[in-house]
């Protein structure tokens, strides 16, 4: 018992300290490098303290933005998913040109984008959620397809009608995988914004990015670069509880973080 | 079998087809969009162009062999490493997880500040960006196999060498392909992306330069090149995984 | 003159023999073995002073309730597994891992997915680095012993459950290994199969001449098809009783129906009934986690 709660112990230990290398690698790299090219964790992290409230409005700009991309794709990816996985012609006709879709560099259509939508709001959101619905309606369609017969042969024999039927075994048979799919469909979405917001926009988080190197100011970028990185984890931490949730509940075993 | 694939010629026509006329009928705005057939003629046109398969596509096809090769190679390796090492493997998983959850072209910057412009940082944030799903992909196939094909080499009383050969490899493998069929899609997006933000060399360069010179048909090309090259390795990826998935169901 | 020496010659040869094949009937010998599994804190005892002998050209099985040690005996006696003390021989020789004397054949799926059934025969004469030419040849051969024959290139995903143990048992079988241990190797399948495989086996047996220790938990299995009869205990398993069979050779399904097939199954009925029992009752005591 005294070997095994070691080991985990020294595990948890591992965990924490890969952060901490990172940030010791990060100091080495701008010893060698230096300014004006990179800034020391320290700058940067002073740098955000100074323009948090500076930034807020490109942050809430962001964040917004990606919860209305992300609504979009979500709902019309489950919807479109779902009835396409209910369907076994659709999904083995479907599934091919959409896994085909989903493979293609999608930042070289985004010029494409421009000239449809120019500098706008909804080129951004278009941009967006044709990231991110991509995983979504491809995941939701396979768990559809993958429900279990034996499912279906009960809400037969209950003469359930179709909105029981989806209510009460379809929806939650394809949870746990529908949670999979969403979480990765939030973060192609956040992509997807990031580069829009780089490109083509005077507000955001991505165009603050921009902003910053065309000053050359490598405090700030790696500010701007915590921000996002910790959006995205925070938000990915959120649907990992969710999807651990969904797991423990069907009895699927899985890892926990820390 | 033949059906499905009647349906999707079928919609991949049609709309190609209505693309076209609407192109053609200019119920399409000309400033935007151009006919299909166009885009492939000056596509072919650059094919053949000596100075485009030089600068750009042998560039592009450079960078993407070289970060894709490096990923599946440093990515096996490592993948090995994490599935021997239960430590190692234990605390590096949440943060492989984690790793796609990143907008990682938001990290240009900071390869450019170290590595500087040219085909060099292109590679690295391509080989970086799929090398994650090599090491996940092979350490899983690794750690799953089934204990009993295991229990078998061990009781022929098998060498290191004759387990890792006959035994492991073969057992892994289909988890194994899988990551590399991610690495070769991540190294296109990953180099082109990159190639496209910041490159000046390239096709995804060409992109964004001919946007930026207004040069509509000589975008169109080169991205319907990028979607051709993308399309044709991922199917040449999934005709290989279909004739492998048969003997290893 | 002549005659005295042929018939002294005679005598001494059989004597000799005699002598000869009492020392090589011995195949292998099992010794006050048991095996301690610790758990930090705890310690279990799965096995508890085994002690049995096993003679060239004989079939053992093994049965007993569930949990009692079986399948770790098992894993113990093909060298998978270590003991804690006591000790295994094997034609006098010690067994402390895996050897070519020994063959095992498990209860999962163990068909190698990737190769075809041919090429899954061939593996451990492969592995032992015998010539093609030469393994190829047996590897056919054992192929159609076990009822396989035009099934050489075939792939394990295109077989059934029971074709699939048949070409596990062939692997083992093909390397000629002086004991053959099986792990209730016909558990995953169903009963009209496990009655045919199991006439099968016999038969393959008594052509190869293989010596079989069998675990199982089908008492009827065990009565039809062995020689001996291991009775193991409730954790921590002991031996509770060894059964002689006394079931005429060759045997067939006429054997099912003789009283001292009953005999033999209303022994170990009785035997497992008290032991089953004794398991429940201390589970009772245990929570459900």
């Amino acid at each position: 018992m005294n070997s095994i709660a070691t080991d985990q112990k020294w595990q948890k230990v591992g965990r924490y300290m890969i952060p901490v290398i990172i940030l010791i690698l990060w100091q080495i790299i701008y010893q060698i490098i230096g300014a004006p090219a990179m800034a020391s964790p320290f700058h940067s992290f002073v740098d955000l303290r100074e323009n948090m409230s500076k930034w807020m409005g490109d942050i809430g700009n962001t964040l917004l933005t990606l919860l209305i991309s992300f609504l979009i794709a979500s709902i019309f990816g489950v919807i479109f998913g779902f009835f396409i996985g209910l369907s076994p012609f659709w999904t083995k006709t479907l599934s091919p040109l959409l896994l085909g879709l989903y493979s293609i560099p999608k930042v070289t259509l985004y010029p494409i984008f421009l000239l449809i939508f120019g500098l706008t709001l909804q080129g951004r959101v278009a941009f967006s959620v044709f990231h991110g619905i991509f995983p979504i309606m491809i995941i939701c369609m396979e768990a559809t397809r993958t429900v279990p017969n034996i499912y279906l042969k009960l809400a037969t024999s209950y003469r359930m009608s179709f909105i029981q039927k989806a209510r009460q075994i379809l929806i939650p048979a394809i949870m746990p995988q529908l949670v999979v799919g969403l979480r990765m469909g939030f973060s192609l979405c956040f992509l997807g914004l990031i580069l829009g917001e780089m490109f083509a926009s005077y507000e955001g988080l991505g165009h603050r990015l921009v902003h910053y190197m065309s000053l050359n100011e490598p405090a700030a970028i790696l500010a701007i670069i915590l921000i996002i990185v910790f959006i995205a984890f925070l938000f990915t931490f959120l649907f990992l509880l969710w999807q651990e949730k969904n797991e423990m509940k069907i009895g699927k075993s899985k890892v926990k973080i820390s | 079998m033949g059906l499905h694939k009647i349906v999707q010629i079928l919609i991949v026509v049609t709309f190609l087809g209505v693309y076209e006329i609407a192109t053609r009928m200019h119920w399409l705005d000309s400033f935007t969009f151009t006919p299909f057939s166009t885009m492939v003629l000056n596509m072919v046109e650059n094919l053949s162009n000596q100075e485009y398969l030089k600068n750009h596509f042998g560039i592009t096809a450079f960078e993407i062999l070289t970060s894709f090769l490096g990923a599946v190679i440093f990515g096996i390796i490592i993948g090995i490493i994490l599935w021997r090492s239960d430590f190692i493997h234990h605390i590096f998983q949440p943060y492989l997880m984690l790793f796609y959850a990143i907008p990682f072209f938001a990290l240009y910057p900071i390869f450019i500040s170290i590595f500087g412009v040219g085909p060099f940082p292109v590679i690295v944030i391509g080989l970086l960006f799929s090398m994650p799903a090599v090491i996940t992909n092979t350490a899983l196939g690794f750690r799953e196999i089934r204990k009993v094909l295991i229990k078998v080499g061990l009781s022929n009383n098998l060498s290191f060498r004759q387990m890792l050969l006959y035994i492991y490899f073969p057992a892994a493998w289909p988890l194994i392909f899988t990551g590399i069929k991610l690495a070769a899609a991540y190294s296109i997006i990953g180099v082109i992306a990159t190639e496209f933000i910041l490159s000046a060399r390239g096709i995804g360069y060409t992109i964004s330069y001919a946007y930026n010179n207004f040069d509509l048909n000589g975008m169109y090309s080169s991205v319907l090149l990028v979607v051709v090259i993308s399309l044709v390795v991922n199917f040449v990826l999934g005709l290989i995984e279909n004739k492998l998935y048969q003997r290893n169901v | 003159m002549g005659s005295t020496l042929i018939m002294a010659i005679v005598i001494y040869f059989n004597i000799g023999t005699k002598g000869r094949r009492t020392m090589t009937d011995l195949l292998m010998k099992v010794e006050n073995l048991t095996k301690i599994y610790s758990d930090g804190s705890k310690d279990v005892i799965a096995l508890q002073n085994i002690d049995f002998s096993v003679e060239k050209g004989e079939f053992i099985s093994i049965v007993g309730p569930s949990g009692c040690g079986k399948t770790t005996l098992l894993e113990i006696l093909s060298g998978l597994r270590s003991a804690t003390s006591g000790s295994i021989k094997i034609k006098g020789k010690a067994v402390n891992g895996p050897q070519d004397s020994i063959g095992i054949v498990f209860q999962e799926e163990s068909t190698f997915p990737w190769r075809t059934v041919l090429e899954n025969v061939e593996f451990g004469l492969q592995m032992q680095g015998k010539p093609k030419s030469e393994y190829r040849q047996k590897a056919i051969k054992m192929i159609e012993l076990v009822g396989l024959k035009g099934f050489e290139n075939s792939y394990p995903h295109q077989l059934s459950g029971g074709m699939r143990q048949r070409v596990a048992i062939a692997r083992t079988l093909v390397t000629e290994p002086e004991i053959v241990v099986m792990d209730e190797p016909f558990g995953a399948l169903d009963e009209q199969t496990r009655l045919i495989l199991g006439g099968e086996l016999l038969k393959i047996v008594e052509q190869t001449k293989a010596t079989v220790v069998l675990v199982t938990h089908s008492i009827q299995e065990a009565a039809l098809l062995s020689d001996k009869i291991v009775v193991l205990s409730a954790r921590p398993g002991r031996i509770k009783h060894l059964i002689k069979s006394s079931l005429p050779k060759p045997r067939d399904a006429q054997a099912l129906t003789t009283p001292e097939f009953a005999e033999i199954t209303q022994k170990l009925w009785s035997s497992l009934e008290e032991e089953s029992l004794m398991r429940q009752e201390s589970n009772e005591d245990k929570v459900v986690g």
